[in-house]
């Protein structure tokens, strides 16, 4: 009995090896730094688009009583569940509230909700599920970039409407698929957002610890460039596993020449564990240096792992803070809060804004063909919860000269902002808006 | 100098617990001749008992919890030992080897659902055992994790003691060595397989109790502890204690100079259970029966 045992142990152990392996070996994702080539590569994909037959999809669910919406997100390991919970929270919310005002073409609308479990092969399988098993209208959600991807291929093979609330990656939309939208920043402009607050505050060397998935992959070299494009080159970017539960030994390595910003672009558990772990060390944040926490720094939950420390750290907020709040924001805090019993954090924000721009797509178009949704969304103006909604670069305006190739079916002006905390306990609504600094409410930086 | 006594102190430290973990899973093989893969969500309830206690009795010194923890914990898996291993003993199940890998994942993904369901996805931290950091001069640690390694240490003493002192410890020995022997000399085989089950359960949720001021805790926070314990098990030798001991602190110290001292920092971090897994390798190359194995009889 002991042998069977043992060979069943060893069996696991070989494949913890050859995972930890496969890890270790991904291969650096390409960066695209020219703006001529990505337009070159763009305009291939969409010529060679027109030729493509797409996959019959079956006919969407709209005989019954209801039309069915499909919804995808991370709602277990290794996904951020906790970010998909409440994106599943805002999305259950935004199709009530449609339901209650008479529901889409005549009839109530029923959401399913898949996990992807933040695996690029899972978001294929339950999207695929989703249109070729329920017969969805059309889909929303996703908060990994890496199955955000993986996701737009199968929307695009049965050429359905989607609307993407959170991945990242600049070539979601750089895809140039007629069926795929999104609300959320792309990476180089997120980036953007917090290089450039960087380069203003005058930190000059900055370690970034990023986690190893296809967001951090992807974030770190776009974080380099834009840093060194603005000046700053002493840059160094260590990858870290998001499940790490010791950043210790890194830290004091870290420690020996401490930088004077330290980043932690993890999101989930790791995000609290490193900086509680670089604040035990005494290495930040301190006076000497800053730290920058993910946007996982956000939720609640953060006080109640970090304490003290989080103190003086400040994050990219996507998402609207209180301070710029429109009547729709206001509404939709205060359901949520009663409805759930905690504050949405950004996250739900962008979940509930993309149901709700893709449902209002369906009225628009008045029927459940594709096409007819995708014309809609094309031509749509809506105000959301974050803000007004349109599309800038559609099929009647295409990607043109210098424009990147993300700009395609992308809400141009995502909210996008640095907070900080002065206090312990601080709510997002009372964090200072430090960047950009048009629209700040505190000082650029604020000192321990 | 004091960067390589930094390193090393904090590989000692978690060292000790990773000892204290892989100790449970290997009393539960050496006596049950089981590879329990619910060890990592045993941690996981530990942690979650420490962090719900100290909640509902808010003048609670912490550390008074982690027996509490511990002992909550250690009856579940009575619970579960009871009800769906010993009939695997009895010779009441069919096919025992293949059941026993199925019954312990199965365990593990219900609890891990189950904790996901009742406690929600979002990780949560028990208060700190003692506040601040704690400067031995050549060394800064917090005053959690120095408190959790004392304690793990101690944990581990009276272990020992109850193996090697107790009529309790050298019935489980005797089992462990020979299950017919021991029951001519009058000790209930059975009897010790849900004592060993419910001890292993007890110091996973133990060291998932301690060390949840510095890691907190979340529905899958025990997977990366469990898959470690597999490894330093195997390399201690099966059911050696003083290997697991052993491979516990190797591991810990390894994985915590291969950070400080790779060559390329930016990949460092993610090298660090490769670091471990190459002494795995080693250790096994010279000794495949681990650190510590002994021969089968």
């Amino acid at each position: 009995m002991q042998r069977k045992s043992v060979s069943t142990l060893v069996v696991i152990l070989t494949i913890v090896v050859l995972v930890t392996s496969a890890c270790g070996s991904t291969p650096e994702p390409q960066v695209v730094v020219e703006t001529v080539m990505v337009e070159k590569q763009v305009t291939t994909v969409v010529e060679v688009e027109k030729e493509v037959l797409v996959t019959a999809a079956p006919e969407p669910q709209v005989e019954g009583d209801t039309i069915l919406i499909g919804a995808v997100g991370p709602l277990s390991a290794p996904g951020a569940y906790q970010a998909g919970t409440e994106m599943r929270q805002a999305t259950e919310m935004a199709v009530d509230e449609v339901n209650e005002a008479g529901g889409l073409l005549g009839k109530q609308v029923e959401l399913l909700f898949a996990d992807s479990e933040g695996l690029p092969e899972r978001g294929t399988a339950v999207t695929e599920r989703l249109i070729v098993q329920n017969g969805v209208v059309g889909v929303t959600g996703e908060y990994h970039s890496g199955v955000g991807i993986a996701e737009g291929e199968v929307v695009h093979k049965y050429h359905v409407p989607t609307v993407f609330a959170e991945p990242w990656a600049d070539e979601v939309t750089a895809s140039g698929y007629p069926e795929v939208f999104r609300i959320a920043p792309s990476i180089e402009y997120y980036s953007s957002i917090a290089t450039n607050y960087i380069a203003a505050a005058g930190w000059k060397k900055i370690i970034f610890i990023t986690e190893d998935t296809d967001y951090g992959r992807l974030n770190g070299p776009v974080w380099q460039q834009q840093l060194a494009d603005l000046g700053v080159t002493d840059v160094e970017v260590i990858y870290a596993d998001p499940a790490t539960e010791d950043f210790t030994p890194i830290l004091q390595r870290i420690q020996q020449d401490p930088p004077e910003l330290l980043a932690g672009i993890i999101t989930g558990i790791g995000n609290a564990r490193l900086l509680r772990q670089a604040c035990d060390l005494g290495l930040a944040p301190t006076a000497e240096t800053a730290y920058y926490g993910s946007v996982d720094t956000q939720y609640p939950e953060f006080w109640e792992n970090v304490g003290d420390c989080g103190q003086y750290v400040f994050f990219t907020y996507v998402g609207l803070p209180e301070a710029l709040w429109n009547a729709q924001t206001e509404a939709f805090i205060t359901s949520f809060e009663e409805r759930y019993g905690h504050q949405p954090g950004g996250s739900a924000m962008a979940a509930y804004d993309a149901a709700h721009l893709l449902m209002e797509g369906i009225k628009q178009a008045g029927s459940a063909d594709p096409d007819a949704i995708i014309d809609a969304l094309e031509n749509i103006k809506y105000t959301g919860a974050m803000g007004d909604y349109w599309f800038e670069y559609t099929s009647k305006k295409p990607i043109s000269e210098g424009v990147p190739a993300w700009m395609w079916h992308q809400w141009p002006t995502p909210n996008t902002y640095i907070l900080q905390y002065t206090e312990v306990d601080q709510s997002t609504g009372d964090a200072n808006v430090v960047f950009p600094t048009e629209r700040a409410t505190g000082p650029l930086y604020t000192s321990p | 100098m004091s960067y390589f006594w930094s390193l090393g102190a904090t590989g000692v430290t978690m060292g000790v617990l990773y000892a204290l973990m892989a100790l449970g899973l290997t009393l539960i093989f050496s006596i049950l001749r089981v590879i329990n893969f619910a060890h990592g969500e045993f941690y996981m309830l530990g942690g979650y008992a420490s962090y719900f206690i100290l909640n509902a009795f808010t003048g609670l010194h912490p550390l008074l919890v982690i027996p509490l923890a511990g002992l909550a914990t250690a009856l579940l898996g009575l619970v579960f030992e009871l009800a769906f291993l010993r009939p695997m003993h009895q010779g009441r199940i069919e096919r025992p080897d293949e059941y026993a890998v199925l019954i312990t994942f199965g365990l593990s993904f219900f609890l891990l659902n189950l904790a996901l369901a009742l406690f929600g996805p979002y990780p949560h931290r028990p208060p700190s055992f003692f506040e601040g950091t704690i400067d031995l001069g050549i060394v800064r640690l917090s005053a959690d994790r120095l408190t959790a390694s004392v304690m793990a240490l101690i944990l581990l003493g009276l272990l020992l003691l109850l193996i090697n002192r107790t009529w309790l410890g050298k019935a489980l020995r005797a089992v462990s060595q020979d299950k017919q022997a021991a029951a001519v000399v009058g000790i209930n085989s059975l009897v010790m397989n849900s004592a060993a089950f419910a001890m292993g359960a007890g110091l996973a949720a133990m060291a998932g109790a301690l060390l949840a001021p510095s890691f907190f805790v979340t529905p899958d926070v025990g997977a990366v502890p469990s898959i470690r314990s597999y490894v330093i098990i195997v390399l201690g030798g099966m059911g050696s204690i003083q290997g697991s001991i052993l491979g516990g602190l190797l591991i810990g110290l390894v994985e915590s100079l291969g950070v400080g001292y790779f060559p390329d920092p930016s990949r460092a971090l993610n090298y660090k259970t490769a670091f471990g897994l190459v002494i795995f390798a080693l250790v096994l190359l010279f000794r495949p029966r681990g650190l510590f194995g002994r021969k089968e009889a």
